[in-house]
């Protein structure tokens, strides 16, 4: 089977379960070439296995992945020269400095010496580990770490970078390194990762796929998701208790539901168009003493709650 | 087998045994041992003397085959304790730590993961081996008379192939389990039926490299009247058998997940 050249990463029907957990149940999914794909999940959703599939950590109990075009599961043509990989807590020889460890994987991937000095070179630059270099990894903070493994994973250029949770781990000004990095990588590389801090996946990816309890929820541009799954939501903050906006706006017919917690009031619109021409003016007439009134922005972690509400309560309706 | 990757493998495992003291350690004990059967053996009727509090002790003068044969017992059985303290965790270590999967996910073949850790420690073994029978060839020669060289350098290759058995039973067990504990534990198991087995079974016994220290063939191997056919068949066997263990730890992680 050929897989197109445009498509980085493909799975059809990949399965994996292990004893009597089925932690991913047949994942159809489809990576463009080129574009930072998130894929988020809460604890045990099946992100890490799916990583670990692609790699070939593990094998699949069934189904079919192919990453940059090459079988997971073939063994002539070895997907992994193709990749970068970083997993979720990267291990290193606590006894070999920085430069040596890239070093060794530059030549695991068979890179000429000169070749090899230049990458680490400018690898330890790019996370700023030049001036950690010809210290121990032993001696390297867990942020150090997880650079010096996003450099292990960049050495041969990767098509596809495959990275299972790479800043949970980093403090914000690493996070927003690391985040620009992999940014800058865009057009060069695919970068897949995991991730369950949503908002940092919300700033870099062009397209995200939600997974839960080894099922696809939703797999689409994150701004398609977010205007499709994203409940627009206007916050009122009032002077007084905000109980009053319970039967001032419950009856409205753009009105979905007020949620009241002392003086705000946060109303969940079916039509946001039509509520940000009226509401206004129910409130001025109501002659409510107002101190602050947002249209608040749909993010991804609203879409990623309705999601799993949403199989939540199918999964229930079901059982 | 991927020859480029082989190399960076065996180069970092050299250096980890070098920086970790695996290698020094191994070295150390080797010599120790080596040097103290000829000495022990020069010195066992005086200690014996001193220690008999008025008793007499009559024991036959020590020679140079007397040395010889401490040797021998000294290098079939701390040294391949030695060597499972020190390779049990080379595999289990690295997957129970995670460095294989930061490995494993390069184009690595997991064949040549578990070769490249068995050449490595082959060398330090070999090294090892090596100093002990120097050490133990010239406080011979100090201390009684020279060995026939060739008959020494045939039981000590009968040695390496021995502790090569050992060495391949041990990564064969750190390739079966995450735990460099149970790896060491089934290691042991493996030394212990290595030694038993020849005591069970007289077969067993002709087939296995530790027919090679018993008294009656180093007598004989001195002497220069070891049929040919007797040495070289157990030398061959456990050659064979490490072999075939190293290729069934290949096969073993090939199917393992890390």
């Amino acid at each position: 089977m050929s897989i197109p050249e445009e498509v980085a990463i493909r799975c059809d029907g990949l399965r994996k379960i292990y004893g009597r957990l089925e932690a991913l149940k047949g994942l159809d999914l489809t990576v463009p070439m080129h574009s930072i794909f998130g894929l988020l999940g809460p604890n045990g959703a099946g992100k890490s296995t799916t990583i670990k599939l692609l790699t070939r950590q593990i094998a699949p109990t069934a189904g079919r992945a192919w990453v940059v075009g090459v079988p997971i599961s073939g063994q002539a043509a070895d997907v992994r020269s193709r990749i970068g990989y970083l997993s979720e807590q990267p291990a290193f020889y606590p006894w070999m400095t920085g430069r040596e460890f890239l070093d060794f994987i530059g030549e695991l991937f068979g890179l000429s010496s000169g070749v090899r000095r230049q990458r680490r070179d400018e690898l330890l630059q790019l996370v700023g580990l030049t001036g950690a270099a010809r210290r121990k990894i032993g001696g390297y903070s867990h942020g150090m770490r997880q650079r010096l493994g996003i450099a292990q994973a960049l050495i041969n250029q990767p098509e596809v970078l495959i990275l299972d949770e790479p800043i949970s781990a980093l403090d914000p000004i690493g996070r927003k390194e690391i985040l620009e990095l992999l940014a800058g990588l865009k057009g060069q590389s695919t970068v897949f990762f995991s991730s369950h801090i949503l908002a940092d996946v919300d700033r870099i990816c062009d397209e995200i796929a939600v997974l839960h309890r080894g099922v696809l929820l939703a797999k689409a541009p994150t701004q398609a998701l977010k205007e499709q799954y994203a409940q627009p939501m206007i916050t009122i903050e009032l002077e007084t208790d905000a109980n009053v906006l319970v039967s001032l706006l419950g009856q409205e017919s753009y009105v979905q539901a007020v949620v009241v917690k002392g003086a705000e009031a946060r109303v969940l619109v079916t039509d946001l168009a039509l509520a940000k021409r009226c509401l206004p003016e129910c409130l001025v007439n109501a002659h409510l003493p107002l101190l602050r009134y947002e249209v608040a922005l749909p993010t991804l972690e609203d879409v990623f709650v309705r999601l799993i509400e949403k199989e939540t309560a199918l999964s229930g309706e079901t059982t | 087998m991927s020859v480029s990757t082989l190399q960076p493998l065996f180069k970092k495992e050299l250096y980890e045994q070098y920086r970790t003291y695996r290698f020094f350690i191994a070295l150390v004990i080797f010599l120790f041992l080596g040097i103290s059967a000829p000495v022990i053996t020069k010195l066992t009727p005086d200690l014996l003397k001193s220690l008999g509090g008025g008793i007499q002790i009559t024991l036959p003068p020590q020679t140079a085959t007397d040395a010889l044969n401490s040797y021998l017992k000294n290098m079939t059985q701390l040294p391949s304790l030695v060597l499972i303290l020190l390779a049990m965790g080379c595999i289990a270590d690295e997957r129970s730590r995670g460095t294989a999967v930061t490995v494993l996910t390069k184009p690595v073949p997991r064949s040549v993961f578990v070769v490249a850790k068995f050449l490595a420690y082959e060398l330090t073994l070999l090294a090892s081996l090596l100093l002990a029978a120097a050490g133990a060839y010239y406080y011979t020669k100090q201390l009684f008379e020279a060995l026939p060289l060739g008959a020494f350098l045939l039981l000590n290759l009968g040695l390496f192939i021995f502790l090569t058995l050992s060495l391949a039973f041990t990564i064969f067990a750190s390739a079966l389990f995450r735990s460099s504990i149970a790896a060491g534990g089934l290691a042991f198991g493996g030394f212990l039926a290595l030694a038993l087995f020849p005591t069970l079974n007289s077969a067993v016994a002709q087939a296995l490299p530790s027919v090679l220290f018993r008294a009656e063939r180093v007598a004989q191997l001195l002497a220069g009247t070891a049929p040919l056919g007797d040495i070289l068949k157990p030398i061959v066997i456990g050659l064979g058998l490490a072999l075939g263990l190293i290729m069934l730890a290949c096969i073993v992680f090939g199917h393992q997940e890390i």
